[in-house]
C-alpha cells in the first residue's frame, strides 16, 4: 500500500521517485538546497510530540508515513521536498505554541543551548520555525505545485498564529489552506474517483478538518 | 466549505478508534449549517438582513435537546480522551451560541412588537440552559486530564463565553 503523498507531476522529470520521503530535488539544486535546510533531526522531536499529543486533534496524514519520510536512512544528504520541509517547519512551530513547549527538545537544541542553561535557544523557538517555513515556501513553486503538504503548511501556520492570538494572519492562513484545498478539488467527490483508497481517505480527513476548523 | 463530501470511513483507516472520534466531532460541527450561519450573521451588530428571523426558534431546538446526544455514553467512553473532550465541549459551546441567538431573537421580537409581555424565551426551559451548560462544561473539564486539555491549545480557551 502506498499511502505517501504523491508529488505534483509538473517538475517531475527530475524527481527520481514518487515516494514523498525520498523526493529529490533536481541534482543541480541539490547541494545548495540541502545546505540551506536544517538537519531533519531538528524536527524529529517536534514531530514525535505532535504524533503523541496532537494527532488526535489533527488526525491528518498517517503517523508512520510522516516518520518514514523523516527517518529513511539515505536521506540526510538529499534535501527534503520543499513542500514537505515547509510543512515540517510549520508543524513544529504550531506544536510548540499549542502545547506551550518551553524548553529545548532535540539534541540539536541542547547543543545550541549548552552554556546557556535555562535560556531558550533561537533554534527551537516557534518563531524560528515559522520563519523557516515562510523562508522556504518559495523554494518550490508552492502555488503552482501545491500538494497536501502545502495545504497542511498553511493550516499549521494558521494554528501557530491562532495560538499566539494574532487573528489576522491566522485567518489569512486558514483561508489560504482552504483555497489550496478547493483548487485541488478536495471538496469535489468526483475528484476522488481516480484516487486510491488511502489517498481518498487521507484527503477526506483533511477536508473535514478544514471544515471543522472554519466553524 | 460546504459539507459536500462523504465522511472518512472509520474501518478503512489504520486507526479506526481515532477516526471514529474525529468523525464524531465532524458530525457535531455539521449542525452548524446554512440556517445556523444565516441566523448567526443576522444577529451580528449592524446586520440588516432579518429575513431568517423565524429560523432560530424551530431548527435550533434540536441542538438544545440533550436527549439527542449521540453517540451513546458507551461508545463515547471508547473515544480518545483528547477527542472526547473536544466533542463534548464543542457541543456545549454550540448550545451556548444557540441559547444566545434565541435570547436575542426573543428580545428583538419583543421590542418590535412593543409588547412587554411578549415572552423572551421560546420555551420556559430556555431559561435553564445557561446553568445546564455551565454545569456540563465543568463536569467535562474536571473529569479530564490536564494533558488532554492542553492539547487543544487556544481553541479550548476561546470557547469560554
Amino acid at each position: 500500500m502506498n499511502d505517501s503523498i504523491r508529488l505534483p507531476a509538473a517538475n517531475t522529470p527530475i524527481f527520481q521517485d514518487d515516494d514523498l520521503g525520498e523526493a529529490r530535488i533536481p541534482a543541480r539544486m541539490e547541494t545548495s538546497a540541502a545546505a540551506a535546510q536544517l538537519p531533519r533531526s531538528v524536527f524529529l522531536p517536534y514531530v514525535e510530540l505532535f504524533l503523541e499529543r496532537l494527532y488526535p486533534v489533527f488526525p491528518v496524514l498517517e503517523r508512520h508515513a510522516i516518520l518514514t519520510a523523516l527517518q529513511d536512512p539515505p536521506l540526510e544528504r538529499h534535501p527534503l521536498h520543499p513542500s514537505f520541509y515547509c510543512f515540517l517547519a510549520a508543524l513544529s512551530a504550531a506544536t510548540i505554541v499549542q502545547l506551550n513547549v518551553t524548553g529545548p527538545l532535540s539534541d540539536f537544541d541542547t547543543h545550541q543551548a549548552s552554556g546557556a542553561p535555562g535560556i531558550m535557544p533561537l533554534s527551537c523557538s516557534a518563531e524560528f520555525f515559522v520563519a523557516e517555513s515562510l523562508r522556504t515556501r518559495h523554494d518550490g513553486d508552492f502555488i503552482g505545485c501545491a500538494d497536501e503538504y502545502t495545504i497542511l503548511s498553511s493550516f499549521f501556520l494558521f494554528a501557530y498564529y491562532g495560538n499566539i492570538e494574532q487573528s489576522r494572519p491566522a485567518w489569512y492562513y486558514l483561508r489560504e489552506a482552504i483555497g489550496f484545498a478547493l483548487s485541488m478539488g478536495l471538496d469535489d467527490p468526483e475528484a476522488y474517483l481516480l484516487l486510491d483508497t488511502a489517498t481518498q481517505q487521507r484527503r477526506r480527513r483533511l477536508f473535514w478538518l478544514l471544515f471543522v476548523t472554519e466553524r | 466549505l460546504r459539507p459536500s463530501l462523504e465522511l472518512p470511513r472509520v474501518f478503512e483507516s489504520s486507526e479506526p478508534r481515532l477516526i471514529y472520534g474525529f468523525v464524531t466531532l465532524v458530525k457535531v460541527f455539521r449542525a452548524v449549517d446554512e440556517a445556523f450561519l444565516s441566523a448567526w450573521r443576522a444577529d451580528q451588530p449592524g446586520a440588516r438582513d432579518y429575513s431568517d428571523e423565524s429560523t432560530p426558534a424551530s431548527m435550533m431546538a434540536q441542538l438544545l435537546n440533550y436527549s439527542q446526544d449521540g453517540p451513546g455514553a458507551l461508545s463515547m467512553a471508547e473515544v480518545d480522551e483528547t477527542q472526547r473532550l473536544d466533542i463534548l465541549v464543542t457541543r456545549e459551546w454550540l448550545r451556548a451560541l444557540v441559547w444566545r441567538l434565541r435570547l436575542r431573537h426573543g428580545a428583538r421580537l419583543r421590542s418590535r412588537s412593543g409588547n412587554e409581555n411578549q415572552p423572551l424565551f421560546h420555551q420556559d426551559a430556555d431559561a435553564h440552559h445557561p446553568f445546564q451548560i455551565s454545569r456540563n462544561v465543568l463536569g467535562i473539564i474536571s473529569a479530564s486530564h490536564r494533558v488532554s486539555l492542553e492539547a487543544h491549545g487556544i481553541g479550548m480557551v476561546r470557547k469560554a463565553p
